[in-house]
């Protein structure tokens, strides 16, 4: 086989496919406008980027006295960036935050009730009310950071009535002490923060995009070529059978890879989306899913019956594997089960194998089973592809 | 440069092409005639190596084309029946994909797209893509494509399908050029009237055999000194055939309910004498015709079906 004449093929066959106008608009078009759409539904440019602050909205009551003070330094202790709001003016916040973001502006809300710090001396309960919208796993985180920061104002308290008594002259002596122990809260291993916004959108629509695009006009062209008579005629040059397949198989691929470097570099520079720290390893992973949905689009157009059978296969297909495998959503906040038939999913290899590199920081050699997954699919899916490859 | 040697391919349990063997030469058009089905497209397809002989050679220039497959495609240009085009590309465009398809490149490529939109009469329209086309057009650029590497051989395969006569009369001229620079043409067709008047040597197939073979002349030999009489109207099948039966030097091609066809020596001096039997069989006779013998009446004599049906 030589390489020259299955690049020839490659070559032309990339430019056959870029003349139609359909194809330029599902390339470049429709995945900007779906990056747009569904990264702003869910979260836009502040959906789980690492630069997301970690704001915590406190209403206080005018009458709260010190120890709401107290409490907002324990939050802030725990990593929180405490935005002060006065309870009777939600609107405009007394420190912290942007000023034209209100209290329900905020995802992580605290309510201090009214006369807390009387209540405390009394003897009395005092019920704070906490509310989140962060998904599961970061609700949980949050709640412990809270929970250590009521418990730690609970400490302050109990060191101040032993002290002299619970006032604000002790708690400010209190918190003047140099700690010998602190107890610091922090997560596990690396960040694991679920993207959502465009960091979700973007790496996701992209993924589902290039399948989509593959299989419809990567798989027609083909399933056209063939019912037209082109590729038999193909057959009759002097071209082997491999340098036609191989041929045909890198045009396909080249189309992949169009689509995922528009998609990538749009990304960076209208949605910000990080592709850092593990670029080359990402390259990797989107590759071997290049190749995956290569070898898909060149089945489908070799077995196609009609075009409408090849249209109807790849956009339904390319919707089911896409929502399946977490393209439409972060997988992680999906029920177990869609987790687990994600996992055995390629769009959930290539997903997992995103979030993994761009979003858990966990390192290359992360995503490594996910690649390893997708280059087998690769080769599989092309053996068929190149037993299934007809003529006619 | 085409050499088939008992040729034999089977499908299962069909046999599409059996015990075919014939030689064409260069610098001469040689015709494959018979109705569709039989095995004209599947001895066109060994030949081009689309399908592996189940027996005997095939060898295009000394090539054989199983155990040298390329060797034997780079001297074919090929024109399929079917429009094997790129409708989304322009006429040139498709030039040069199948002259790189064969290898040209560069200099030497733009100047056979320009010859061959210049011989196919599409200079004008070379722009244009082939859905803007009319058929006669798109058979042009069809047949363009065939011959941007100025094959050795060339493979037509009923080319002149749904053209209109303009079209068909500058096809064949473009393919009787391609004989004039040395060219083996191979013909595949149905219309006997191109074969008859394109074709050096001529193949007659039916189902998968060859049933006659050889020059226009020597296939008129084959039915003697025969006019045949085409005789339209109401006929009774079996008294029609008793009619004749045993009549000297007359041959009943063809009986249907609305056409009789007959092969008759002398047929001009003895045509009362066949009208007249004709009658005598209850036959009710509208109109006649008598013709010198043809592909077509040569076909009815061999196999006794009319070659188009």
């Amino acid at each position: 086989m030589r390489l020259s004449r299955a690049l020839f093929i490659a070559r032309k066959d990339i430019a056959y496919t870029l003349k139609d106008k359909t194809t330029l608009a599902w390339l470049i078009l429709m995945p900007a406008l779906f990056f747009y759409f569904i990264g702003t539904a869910t979260g836009g440019f502040g959906g789980g980027g690492s630069d997301a602050p970690d704001n915590i909205a406190i209403s206080v009551p005018a009458d709260a006295g010190f120890l709401s003070g107290q409490l907002a330094l324990r939050l802030s202790d725990s990593g929180f960036n405490v935005v002060t709001f006065a309870a009777d003016n939600l609107e405009v916040p007394v420190s912290g935050g942007e000023q034209d973001v209100a209290f329900d502006g905020y995802c992580r809300r605290l309510v201090i009730p009214a006369g807390l710090t009387r209540s405390v001396q009394d003897g009395d309960g005092a019920l704070l009310d906490y509310s989140t919208c962060t998904d599961e796993l970061n609700a949980q985180f949050d709640e412990v950071r809270v929970q250590r920061a009521v418990y730690t104002t609970l400490a302050d308290i109990i060191a101040a009535s032993v002290a002299g008594g619970l006032n604000e002259t002790n708690i400010a002596a209190l918190n003047a002490i140099e700690r010998v122990v602190t107890l610091e809260v922090r997560p596990a291993g690396k960040k694991r923060e679920i993207p959502t916004g465009f960091q979700q959108a973007v790496p996701g629509t992209m993924v589902m995009f290039t399948l989509l695009v593959l299989l419809t006009s990567g798989a027609i062209t083909l399933y056209l070529e063939r019912t037209r008579g082109v590729l038999r005629r193909l057959a009759s040059a002097p071209l082997s059978r491999g340098e036609i397949v191989f041929g045909k198989w890198m045009g396909k691929m080249f189309l992949a890879v169009i689509q995922i470097g528009i998609a990538m570099v749009m990304g960076s520079l209208l949605f910000k989306v990080n592709w850092q720290p593990d670029f080359l390893m990402i390259v990797a992973l989107l590759l071997a899913w290049a190749g995956a949905c290569t070898s898909f689009a060149i089945v489908l157009g070799s077995v196609g019956r009609t075009e409408g059978q090849v249209s109807g296969i790849g956009v339904l297909s390319s919707m089911l594997l896409g929502g399946l495998g977490g393209c439409w959503w972060p997988i992680e906040i999906a029920p177990a089960w869609m987790q687990q038939l994600a996992s055995l999913l390629p769009t959930g290899w290539t997903m997992n194998g995103l979030h993994r590199l761009m979003s858990f920081e966990a390192g290359a050699l992360s995503a490594l089973p996910e690649l390893m997954l997708l280059v087998a699919t690769t080769a599989i899916a092309g053996i068929f592809a190149v037993k299934s490859f007809r003529f006619e | 440069m085409i050499v088939v040697n008992e040729l034999r391919k089977q499908f299962g349990q069909l046999v599409a092409a059996e015990d075919v063997s014939f030689t064409a030469k260069a610098g001469q058009i040689f015709g494959l005639l018979g109705p569709n089905g039989a095995g004209k497209s599947t001895t066109i397809n060994c030949i081009a190596g689309l399908l592996t002989p189940t027996s005997g050679t095939v060898s295009v220039k000394g090539h054989d084309v199983v155990s040298d497959p390329l060797g034997a495609r780079r001297t074919l240009g090929v024109v399929p029946q079917e429009l094997a085009l790129y409708e989304d590309l322009s006429a040139r465009e498709n030039l040069r994909f199948w002259g790189g398809a064969y290898g040209l490149r560069g200099q030497q490529l733009e100047e056979r797209v320009n010859t061959v939109l210049s011989q196919i009469g599409l200079q004008d329209r070379a722009g244009d893509k082939p859905e803007n086309y009319s058929g006669g057009m798109k058979r042009r650029l069809n047949f363009g494509c065939g011959i941007v590497h100025q094959p050795d051989v060339l493979l037509l395969d009923e080319p002149t399908v749904g053209v209109d006569p303009q079209s068909r009369e500058r096809l064949l001229e473009r393919v009787r050029d391609q004989v004039a620079r040395g060219a083996c043409v191979l013909y595949t067709t149905h219309y006997m009237e191109e074969a008859e008047a394109l074709c050096d040597q001529l193949v007659i197939m039916d189902h998968g055999k060859i049933i006659a073979s050889g020059t226009m002349d020597e296939l008129r030999e084959m039915m003697g000194e025969r006019d045949v009489l085409r005789v339209s109207g109401r006929f009774d099948g079996q008294a029609v055939r008793k009619a004749f039966d045993g009549m000297a030097g007359v041959e009943v091609l063809q009986v249907d309910a609305d056409v009789v066809q007959l092969s008759a020596e002398t047929a001009t001096r003895r045509l009362p004498e066949l009208l007249g039997a004709l009658a005598e069989s209850g036959a009710d006779i509208q109109e006649t015709t008598l013709a010198r013998p043809n592909l077509e009446s040569l076909f009815l004599l061999l196999t006794g079906k009319a070659l188009r049906e």
